[in-house]
Protein backbone atom coordinates (compact mmCIF):
# COMPACT_ATOMS: atom_id res chain seq x y z
CA UNK A 1 0.00 0.00 0.00
CA UNK A 2 1.20 3.44 -0.79
CA UNK A 3 0.21 6.50 1.28
CA UNK A 4 1.14 9.84 -0.16
CA UNK A 5 0.30 12.99 2.28
CA UNK A 6 0.51 16.43 0.01
CA UNK A 7 0.34 19.49 1.35
CA UNK A 8 -1.84 18.85 4.93
CA UNK A 9 -2.94 21.25 7.50
CA UNK A 10 -4.70 20.24 10.14
CA UNK A 11 -6.43 22.75 13.18
CA UNK A 12 -8.97 22.21 15.77
CA UNK A 13 -11.68 24.62 15.57
CA UNK A 14 -10.84 28.49 15.80
CA UNK A 15 -7.32 27.65 17.29
CA UNK A 16 -3.83 28.15 15.32
CA UNK A 17 -3.25 24.64 12.81
CA UNK A 18 -1.29 22.15 14.86
CA UNK A 19 0.95 21.82 11.48
CA UNK A 20 0.94 23.27 8.05
CA UNK A 21 1.82 21.44 4.52
CA UNK A 22 2.97 18.23 5.87
CA UNK A 23 4.08 15.92 3.10
CA UNK A 24 5.26 12.21 3.08
CA UNK A 25 5.51 9.42 1.24
CA UNK A 26 5.05 5.46 2.68
CA UNK A 27 5.38 2.88 0.66
CA UNK A 28 5.42 -0.74 1.65
CA UNK A 29 8.05 -2.11 3.53
CA UNK A 30 8.62 1.48 5.19
CA UNK A 31 9.42 1.85 9.03
CA UNK A 32 9.13 5.04 9.61
CA UNK A 33 9.57 7.37 12.87
CA UNK A 34 8.31 10.81 13.66
CA UNK A 35 9.15 12.31 17.02
CA UNK A 36 8.26 15.73 18.20
CA UNK A 37 7.29 17.31 21.40
CA UNK A 38 4.11 16.79 23.29
CA UNK A 39 0.56 18.40 21.67
CA UNK A 40 2.50 18.81 18.20
CA UNK A 41 0.04 17.15 16.40
CA UNK A 42 1.75 13.64 15.88
CA UNK A 43 -1.33 11.20 16.88
CA UNK A 44 -3.52 13.94 14.84
CA UNK A 45 -1.99 12.70 12.06
CA UNK A 46 -1.89 9.29 12.42
CA UNK A 47 -5.90 9.94 12.67
CA UNK A 48 -5.60 11.67 9.31
CA UNK A 49 -3.98 8.63 7.91
CA UNK A 50 -6.53 6.80 9.61
CA UNK A 51 -9.43 9.27 8.01
CA UNK A 52 -10.95 9.25 12.31
CA UNK A 53 -10.27 12.54 11.19
CA UNK A 54 -10.16 15.46 8.04
CA UNK A 55 -7.67 17.75 7.41
CA UNK A 56 -8.64 21.40 6.83
CA UNK A 57 -6.57 21.82 3.74
CA UNK A 58 -4.31 18.96 1.26
CA UNK A 59 -5.34 15.88 0.35
CA UNK A 60 -4.44 12.14 1.18
CA UNK A 61 -3.81 9.28 -2.15
CA UNK A 62 -4.25 5.98 -1.27
CA UNK A 63 -2.32 3.54 -3.99
CA UNK A 64 -2.71 6.75 -6.43
CA UNK A 65 -6.06 7.51 -5.70
CA UNK A 66 -7.71 9.99 -3.26
CA UNK A 67 -8.96 8.78 -0.54
CA UNK A 68 -13.07 9.90 -1.56
CA UNK A 69 -12.48 7.15 -3.96
CA UNK A 70 -11.70 4.26 -1.53
CA UNK A 71 -14.71 2.77 0.57
CA UNK A 72 -13.23 4.26 3.94
CA UNK A 73 -14.33 0.99 5.93
CA UNK A 74 -12.28 -1.37 3.90
CA UNK A 75 -9.38 0.97 3.63
CA UNK A 76 -9.56 1.32 7.56
CA UNK A 77 -9.32 -2.47 7.64
CA UNK A 78 -6.15 -2.63 5.27
CA UNK A 79 -4.54 -0.01 8.32
CA UNK A 80 -3.83 -1.18 11.42
CA UNK A 81 -3.89 1.46 14.29
CA UNK A 82 -2.04 0.56 17.75
CA UNK A 83 -2.81 3.82 20.43
CA UNK A 84 -0.87 4.85 23.10
CA UNK A 85 -3.86 3.70 25.49
CA UNK A 86 -5.12 0.23 24.45
CA UNK A 87 -8.59 -0.14 24.18
CA UNK A 88 -10.89 -3.33 24.99
CA UNK A 89 -14.43 -3.55 24.75
CA UNK A 90 -16.24 -5.30 27.68
CA UNK A 91 -16.10 -8.96 27.62
CA UNK A 92 -13.79 -11.55 27.55
CA UNK A 93 -10.07 -12.02 25.91
CA UNK A 94 -11.37 -14.06 23.24
CA UNK A 95 -14.88 -11.32 22.30
CA UNK A 96 -11.93 -9.32 21.91
CA UNK A 97 -9.52 -10.85 19.79
CA UNK A 98 -13.22 -12.05 17.61
CA UNK A 99 -13.83 -8.24 17.46
CA UNK A 100 -12.34 -7.50 14.02
CA UNK A 101 -14.17 -10.15 12.41
CA UNK A 102 -17.83 -9.12 13.23
CA UNK A 103 -18.63 -6.67 10.72
CA UNK A 104 -19.51 -7.00 7.19
CA UNK A 105 -16.04 -5.55 5.77
CA UNK A 106 -14.88 -9.14 7.12
CA UNK A 107 -17.33 -11.26 6.00
CA UNK A 108 -14.93 -12.87 3.81
CA UNK A 109 -12.75 -13.90 6.55
CA UNK A 110 -13.42 -16.04 9.42
CA UNK A 111 -12.62 -15.64 13.12
CA UNK A 112 -9.38 -17.62 14.42
CA UNK A 113 -10.09 -20.79 16.28
CA UNK A 114 -9.08 -21.20 20.28
CA UNK A 115 -5.87 -22.71 19.33
CA UNK A 116 -4.56 -20.32 16.73
CA UNK A 117 -5.38 -17.01 19.38
CA UNK A 118 -3.61 -19.20 22.39
CA UNK A 119 -0.67 -19.33 19.99
CA UNK A 120 -0.52 -15.66 19.09
CA UNK A 121 -1.02 -15.02 22.79
CA UNK A 122 1.52 -17.22 24.14
CA UNK A 123 4.13 -15.40 21.91
CA UNK A 124 3.46 -12.35 22.96
CA UNK A 125 4.25 -14.32 26.69
CA UNK A 126 0.48 -14.10 27.78
CA UNK A 127 0.30 -17.39 28.78
CA UNK A 128 -1.29 -16.85 32.38
CA UNK A 129 -4.13 -15.13 30.03
CA UNK A 130 -7.36 -16.85 29.72
CA UNK A 131 -9.31 -16.68 27.17
CA UNK A 132 -12.02 -16.50 29.07
CA UNK A 133 -10.80 -13.68 31.47
CA UNK A 134 -12.37 -10.59 31.50
CA UNK A 135 -10.15 -8.20 29.24
CA UNK A 136 -11.33 -5.03 31.60
CA UNK A 137 -9.38 -6.56 34.21
CA UNK A 138 -5.62 -6.88 32.64
CA UNK A 139 -2.28 -4.76 33.11
CA UNK A 140 -2.27 -2.03 30.58
CA UNK A 141 1.08 -3.95 29.30
CA UNK A 142 -1.14 -7.10 28.62
CA UNK A 143 -4.22 -4.97 26.95
CA UNK A 144 -1.29 -3.43 24.80
CA UNK A 145 -0.06 -6.71 23.48
CA UNK A 146 -3.62 -8.10 23.19
CA UNK A 147 -4.52 -4.90 21.19
CA UNK A 148 -1.30 -5.83 18.77
CA UNK A 149 -2.38 -9.42 18.36
CA UNK A 150 -6.74 -8.24 17.58
CA UNK A 151 -4.51 -5.98 14.94
CA UNK A 152 -2.58 -8.51 13.59
CA UNK A 153 -5.28 -10.45 13.15
CA UNK A 154 -6.54 -8.14 10.45
CA UNK A 155 -3.22 -8.54 8.74
CA UNK A 156 -2.84 -4.97 7.55
CA UNK A 157 -0.88 -3.89 5.25
CA UNK A 158 0.24 -0.47 7.21
CA UNK A 159 0.46 -0.01 10.98
CA UNK A 160 0.44 3.09 12.81
CA UNK A 161 1.75 3.15 16.12
CA UNK A 162 0.75 5.81 18.67
CA UNK A 163 3.53 5.38 21.79
CA UNK A 164 2.78 1.79 22.01
CA UNK A 165 4.98 1.75 24.41
CA UNK A 166 4.64 4.57 26.46
CA UNK A 167 2.81 3.44 29.03
CA UNK A 168 4.19 0.07 29.37
CA UNK A 169 6.25 -1.91 31.70
CA UNK A 170 9.34 -3.25 30.41
CA UNK A 171 8.46 -6.39 29.82
CA UNK A 172 5.74 -5.36 27.85
CA UNK A 173 7.79 -2.96 25.98
CA UNK A 174 9.96 -4.98 24.82
CA UNK A 175 7.61 -7.55 23.56
CA UNK A 176 5.70 -5.42 21.96
CA UNK A 177 8.87 -3.55 20.35
CA UNK A 178 10.04 -6.57 19.27
CA UNK A 179 6.65 -7.15 17.23
CA UNK A 180 6.69 -4.26 15.77
CA UNK A 181 9.64 -4.82 14.20
CA UNK A 182 9.45 -8.69 13.33
CA UNK A 183 6.48 -7.27 11.48
CA UNK A 184 8.16 -5.06 9.52
CA UNK A 185 11.08 -7.31 8.35
CA UNK A 186 9.63 -10.62 8.51
CA UNK A 187 5.78 -8.99 6.62
CA UNK A 188 7.12 -6.30 5.04
CA UNK A 189 4.12 -4.33 6.70
CA UNK A 190 4.95 -0.56 7.18
CA UNK A 191 5.33 1.10 10.31
CA UNK A 192 4.83 4.15 10.83
CA UNK A 193 5.55 5.23 14.75
CA UNK A 194 5.23 8.36 16.38
CA UNK A 195 6.93 9.21 19.62
CA UNK A 196 8.08 12.10 22.07
CA UNK A 197 11.45 9.69 22.79
CA UNK A 198 13.68 8.25 20.51
CA UNK A 199 13.64 4.40 19.21
CA UNK A 200 15.98 2.77 17.62
CA UNK A 201 14.42 -0.42 16.44
CA UNK A 202 17.28 -3.16 15.95
CA UNK A 203 17.79 -4.71 12.57
CA UNK A 204 16.15 -2.02 10.95
CA UNK A 205 17.49 1.49 9.62
CA UNK A 206 14.26 3.61 9.97
CA UNK A 207 13.19 7.00 8.09
CA UNK A 208 13.49 9.69 10.85
CA UNK A 209 11.56 12.65 11.05
CA UNK A 210 10.40 15.54 13.62
CA UNK A 211 7.19 17.22 13.21
CA UNK A 212 6.62 20.64 14.17
CA UNK A 213 4.46 23.47 12.38
CA UNK A 214 6.11 23.80 9.39
CA UNK A 215 5.43 19.78 8.82
CA UNK A 216 7.98 17.03 8.64
CA UNK A 217 11.79 17.94 8.88
CA UNK A 218 13.70 14.89 7.77
CA UNK A 219 16.32 13.39 10.44
CA UNK A 220 17.89 10.61 8.72
CA UNK A 221 21.08 10.70 7.31
CA UNK A 222 20.85 11.31 3.04
CA UNK B 1 -75.13 12.12 34.06
CA UNK B 2 -74.59 16.17 33.90
CA UNK B 3 -71.24 17.12 34.34
CA UNK B 4 -70.40 19.69 36.66
CA UNK B 5 -69.39 22.96 35.64
CA UNK B 6 -66.25 25.06 37.05
CA UNK B 7 -66.03 28.36 37.59
CA UNK B 8 -63.52 30.93 37.21
CA UNK B 9 -63.22 31.29 41.21
CA UNK B 10 -63.03 27.56 41.43
CA UNK B 11 -60.30 26.95 39.04
CA UNK B 12 -58.58 29.89 40.92
CA UNK B 13 -58.85 27.95 44.30
CA UNK B 14 -56.43 25.85 42.54
CA UNK B 15 -53.42 27.66 42.97
CA UNK B 16 -53.82 27.01 46.71
CA UNK B 17 -52.01 23.36 45.29
CA UNK B 18 -49.34 25.90 44.06
CA UNK B 19 -48.87 27.89 47.12
CA UNK B 20 -48.60 24.70 49.19
CA UNK B 21 -45.48 23.74 46.88
CA UNK B 22 -44.36 27.21 46.89
CA UNK B 23 -44.19 27.32 50.56
CA UNK B 24 -42.46 24.26 50.76
CA UNK B 25 -40.05 25.18 47.79
CA UNK B 26 -39.26 28.52 50.53
CA UNK B 27 -38.87 26.55 53.69
CA UNK B 28 -36.40 23.69 52.06
CA UNK B 29 -34.70 26.73 50.05
CA UNK B 30 -35.19 24.23 46.91
CA UNK B 31 -35.02 27.51 44.66
CA UNK B 32 -38.05 26.25 43.00
CA UNK B 33 -40.29 29.31 43.44
CA UNK B 34 -39.49 31.37 40.38
CA UNK B 35 -40.41 28.03 37.86
CA UNK B 36 -43.41 27.12 39.96
CA UNK B 37 -44.67 30.50 39.27
CA UNK B 38 -43.82 30.43 35.52
CA UNK B 39 -44.72 27.09 35.01
CA UNK B 40 -48.60 27.98 36.80
CA UNK B 41 -48.89 31.43 34.22
CA UNK B 42 -48.03 28.67 31.28
CA UNK B 43 -50.45 26.04 32.14
CA UNK B 44 -53.21 28.42 32.81
CA UNK B 45 -52.20 30.82 29.34
CA UNK B 46 -50.97 27.55 27.06
CA UNK B 47 -54.25 25.53 28.38
CA UNK B 48 -57.17 28.31 27.86
CA UNK B 49 -55.28 29.28 24.20
CA UNK B 50 -55.65 25.87 23.20
CA UNK B 51 -59.22 25.79 24.71
CA UNK B 52 -60.27 28.76 22.83
CA UNK B 53 -58.28 27.12 19.32
CA UNK B 54 -59.71 24.01 19.58
CA UNK B 55 -63.39 25.12 20.30
CA UNK B 56 -62.57 27.30 16.90
CA UNK B 57 -60.82 24.36 15.26
CA UNK B 58 -64.20 22.57 16.23
CA UNK B 59 -66.32 24.41 14.73
CA UNK B 60 -64.75 24.97 11.22
CA UNK B 61 -63.87 21.47 10.71
CA UNK B 62 -61.27 22.28 8.20
CA UNK B 63 -58.67 19.50 7.45
CA UNK B 64 -55.92 22.16 6.64
CA UNK B 65 -56.11 23.72 9.72
CA UNK B 66 -56.50 20.56 11.91
CA UNK B 67 -53.27 19.75 10.14
CA UNK B 68 -52.02 23.14 10.78
CA UNK B 69 -52.33 22.75 14.61
CA UNK B 70 -50.88 19.30 14.63
CA UNK B 71 -47.89 20.10 12.63
CA UNK B 72 -47.16 23.39 15.21
CA UNK B 73 -48.08 20.71 18.46
CA UNK B 74 -44.74 18.67 16.25
CA UNK B 75 -42.94 21.88 16.01
CA UNK B 76 -43.21 22.68 19.88
CA UNK B 77 -42.37 18.85 20.60
CA UNK B 78 -39.08 19.11 18.39
CA UNK B 79 -38.38 22.56 19.91
CA UNK B 80 -38.61 21.38 23.36
CA UNK B 81 -36.46 18.38 22.77
CA UNK B 82 -33.58 20.08 21.07
CA UNK B 83 -33.77 22.54 24.52
CA UNK B 84 -33.46 19.64 26.90
CA UNK B 85 -31.04 17.81 24.77
CA UNK B 86 -27.16 20.08 25.88
CA UNK B 87 -25.32 18.47 22.95
CA UNK B 88 -25.04 21.25 20.56
CA UNK B 89 -22.24 20.16 18.11
CA UNK B 90 -24.78 18.28 15.43
CA UNK B 91 -28.22 20.11 14.43
CA UNK B 92 -30.41 17.93 14.50
CA UNK B 93 -33.80 20.17 15.23
CA UNK B 94 -34.68 19.56 11.41
CA UNK B 95 -34.81 15.87 11.30
CA UNK B 96 -36.59 15.18 14.60
CA UNK B 97 -39.33 18.05 13.35
CA UNK B 98 -39.47 16.17 10.18
CA UNK B 99 -39.31 12.69 11.67
CA UNK B 100 -41.76 13.15 14.27
CA UNK B 101 -44.22 14.53 11.48
CA UNK B 102 -43.89 11.72 9.69
CA UNK B 103 -44.37 9.10 12.22
CA UNK B 104 -47.00 10.72 14.22
CA UNK B 105 -49.50 11.61 11.25
CA UNK B 106 -49.27 8.14 10.44
CA UNK B 107 -50.22 7.04 13.83
CA UNK B 108 -52.76 9.35 14.33
CA UNK B 109 -54.15 8.52 10.94
CA UNK B 110 -54.19 4.47 11.62
CA UNK B 111 -56.06 5.28 14.97
CA UNK B 112 -59.09 7.57 13.77
CA UNK B 113 -59.52 5.85 10.83
CA UNK B 114 -58.97 2.44 11.03
CA UNK B 115 -59.37 1.41 14.46
CA UNK B 116 -61.76 3.87 15.94
CA UNK B 117 -62.99 4.93 12.07
CA UNK B 118 -63.83 8.31 12.78
CA UNK B 119 -65.36 9.32 9.51
CA UNK B 120 -63.29 11.88 8.40
CA UNK B 121 -60.47 10.42 9.75
CA UNK B 122 -59.26 14.35 10.93
CA UNK B 123 -62.44 15.08 13.23
CA UNK B 124 -60.53 17.62 15.32
CA UNK B 125 -62.35 16.16 18.03
CA UNK B 126 -60.27 13.00 17.75
CA UNK B 127 -57.47 13.59 16.09
CA UNK B 128 -55.70 16.36 18.18
CA UNK B 129 -56.30 15.34 21.73
CA UNK B 130 -54.92 11.44 19.97
CA UNK B 131 -52.11 13.50 18.38
CA UNK B 132 -51.55 15.58 21.52
CA UNK B 133 -51.24 12.19 23.72
CA UNK B 134 -49.36 10.48 20.95
CA UNK B 135 -46.89 13.96 21.04
CA UNK B 136 -46.40 14.25 25.03
CA UNK B 137 -44.95 10.66 25.52
CA UNK B 138 -43.35 9.97 22.49
CA UNK B 139 -41.27 13.44 22.89
CA UNK B 140 -40.27 12.33 26.62
CA UNK B 141 -39.44 9.05 24.95
CA UNK B 142 -37.35 10.70 22.07
CA UNK B 143 -35.44 13.13 24.45
CA UNK B 144 -34.33 10.44 26.91
CA UNK B 145 -33.34 8.04 23.77
CA UNK B 146 -31.14 11.29 22.12
CA UNK B 147 -29.71 12.22 25.77
CA UNK B 148 -28.56 8.40 26.28
CA UNK B 149 -27.41 8.24 22.82
CA UNK B 150 -25.21 11.56 22.77
CA UNK B 151 -23.67 11.14 26.73
CA UNK B 152 -22.75 7.30 25.43
CA UNK B 153 -21.11 8.49 22.16
CA UNK B 154 -19.22 11.13 24.44
CA UNK B 155 -18.35 8.92 27.40
CA UNK B 156 -17.42 5.54 24.94
CA UNK B 157 -15.80 7.44 22.49
CA UNK B 158 -12.32 5.06 22.61
CA UNK B 159 -14.25 2.09 21.98
CA UNK B 160 -16.48 3.66 18.80
CA UNK B 161 -13.22 4.75 17.16
CA UNK B 162 -11.42 1.29 17.57
CA UNK B 163 -14.41 -0.65 16.00
CA UNK B 164 -14.27 2.07 13.25
CA UNK B 165 -10.46 1.47 12.96
CA UNK B 166 -11.62 -2.33 12.43
CA UNK B 167 -13.29 -1.44 9.83
CA UNK B 168 -16.77 -1.42 11.15
CA UNK B 169 -19.17 1.01 9.32
CA UNK B 170 -20.85 3.88 12.09
CA UNK B 171 -23.89 1.73 12.18
CA UNK B 172 -21.64 -1.33 13.86
CA UNK B 173 -19.84 0.84 15.88
CA UNK B 174 -22.46 2.78 17.78
CA UNK B 175 -24.87 -0.57 17.39
CA UNK B 176 -24.79 -1.19 21.33
CA UNK B 177 -25.07 2.77 21.54
CA UNK B 178 -28.15 2.66 19.47
CA UNK B 179 -30.13 -0.26 21.17
CA UNK B 180 -29.49 1.20 24.52
CA UNK B 181 -31.12 4.49 23.49
CA UNK B 182 -34.28 3.09 22.24
CA UNK B 183 -34.87 1.24 25.22
CA UNK B 184 -33.94 3.69 27.54
CA UNK B 185 -36.82 5.95 25.65
CA UNK B 186 -39.12 2.84 25.44
CA UNK B 187 -39.17 1.57 29.19
CA UNK B 188 -41.26 3.83 30.99
CA UNK B 189 -44.08 3.33 28.22
CA UNK B 190 -43.79 -0.43 28.30
CA UNK B 191 -43.63 -0.03 32.70
CA UNK B 192 -47.17 2.01 32.28
CA UNK B 193 -48.44 -1.25 30.37
CA UNK B 194 -47.66 -2.93 33.44
CA UNK B 195 -49.10 -0.41 35.81
CA UNK B 196 -52.40 1.05 34.26
CA UNK B 197 -55.02 0.18 35.98
CA UNK B 198 -53.67 -1.07 39.10
CA UNK B 199 -51.26 2.08 40.09
CA UNK B 200 -52.43 5.09 37.69
CA UNK B 201 -55.88 5.50 36.02
CA UNK B 202 -54.67 7.50 32.83
CA UNK B 203 -56.12 10.89 32.63
CA UNK B 204 -57.93 10.29 29.43
CA UNK B 205 -59.56 7.70 31.28
CA UNK B 206 -60.34 9.94 34.12
CA UNK B 207 -61.52 12.65 31.79
CA UNK B 208 -63.71 10.60 30.46
CA UNK B 209 -65.38 9.40 33.17
CA UNK B 210 -65.27 12.78 34.62
CA UNK B 211 -67.54 14.00 31.72
CA UNK B 212 -69.96 11.09 31.75
CA UNK B 213 -68.74 8.63 29.51
CA UNK B 214 -69.51 4.72 30.47
CA UNK B 215 -66.05 3.66 32.22
CA UNK B 216 -65.80 0.69 30.24
CA UNK B 217 -66.07 2.77 26.80
CA UNK B 218 -63.50 4.92 28.11
CA UNK B 219 -61.47 1.55 29.22
CA UNK B 220 -61.77 0.98 25.50
CA UNK B 221 -60.20 4.29 24.39
CA UNK B 222 -57.54 3.95 27.51
CA UNK B 223 -56.66 0.92 26.08
CA UNK B 224 -55.78 2.04 22.26
CA UNK B 225 -54.65 4.95 23.44
CA UNK B 226 -52.15 2.68 25.48
CA UNK B 227 -51.20 0.81 22.32
CA UNK B 228 -50.96 3.49 20.17
CA UNK B 229 -48.36 5.10 22.65
CA UNK B 230 -46.09 2.26 22.64
CA UNK B 231 -45.99 2.35 18.82
CA UNK B 232 -45.49 6.04 18.38
CA UNK B 233 -42.79 5.87 20.92
CA UNK B 234 -41.17 2.98 19.25
CA UNK B 235 -41.34 4.24 15.69
CA UNK B 236 -40.57 7.79 16.93
CA UNK B 237 -37.29 7.35 18.90
CA UNK B 238 -36.22 4.52 16.05
CA UNK B 239 -36.26 6.75 12.93
CA UNK B 240 -35.42 9.92 15.28
CA UNK B 241 -32.26 8.18 16.88
CA UNK B 242 -31.61 6.88 13.76
CA UNK B 243 -31.55 9.89 11.56
CA UNK B 244 -29.67 12.21 14.62
CA UNK B 245 -26.61 9.13 14.74
CA UNK B 246 -26.52 9.29 10.84
CA UNK B 247 -25.63 13.36 11.39
CA UNK B 248 -23.08 12.25 14.08
CA UNK B 249 -20.76 10.85 11.38
CA UNK B 250 -19.63 11.86 7.92
CA UNK B 251 -20.08 10.01 5.13
CA UNK B 252 -16.42 8.69 5.60
CA UNK B 253 -17.65 7.16 9.07
CA UNK B 254 -15.84 9.91 10.83
CA UNK B 255 -17.20 10.80 14.36
CA UNK B 256 -18.16 14.57 14.60
CA UNK B 257 -19.69 15.01 18.03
Amino acid sequence: MRVELNHLSLAYGEKPPLFTDLNLILNDGDFILITGPSGSGKSSLLRLINILHAPIAGFIHIDDLPIDQHEVTRLRRRIGYIQQVPVMLPGTVRENLHLPFRFKTAKDQSAPDDPKMRDSMDGFLLQDVGLADDASQLSVGQKQRLSLIRTMLTRPEVILCDEPTSALDPESKSVVEEWIIRLNTDSNTTILMVSHQDFTPAGVNPQRYILSTNGLSSLSAT
Amino acid sequence: MTVVDITPAQLLLCLLFVAVAGVASILYKLKLEKDLAWGTVRTFAQLLLMGYVLTYIFQINNVALILLLFVSMVFWAAFTIRSRIKEKSVSFFLPTFVSMVISYTVVAIVVTAVIVQVKPWYTPQYFIPLGGMIMGNSMNAIAVALDRMFSDMNQRRDEIELTLCLGATYQEATGDIFRGSIRAGMIPSINALMTVGLVSLPGMMTGQILSGTDPLLAVKYQIIVMLMLVASTAIGSVIVVSVVRRRCFTRNHQMIV
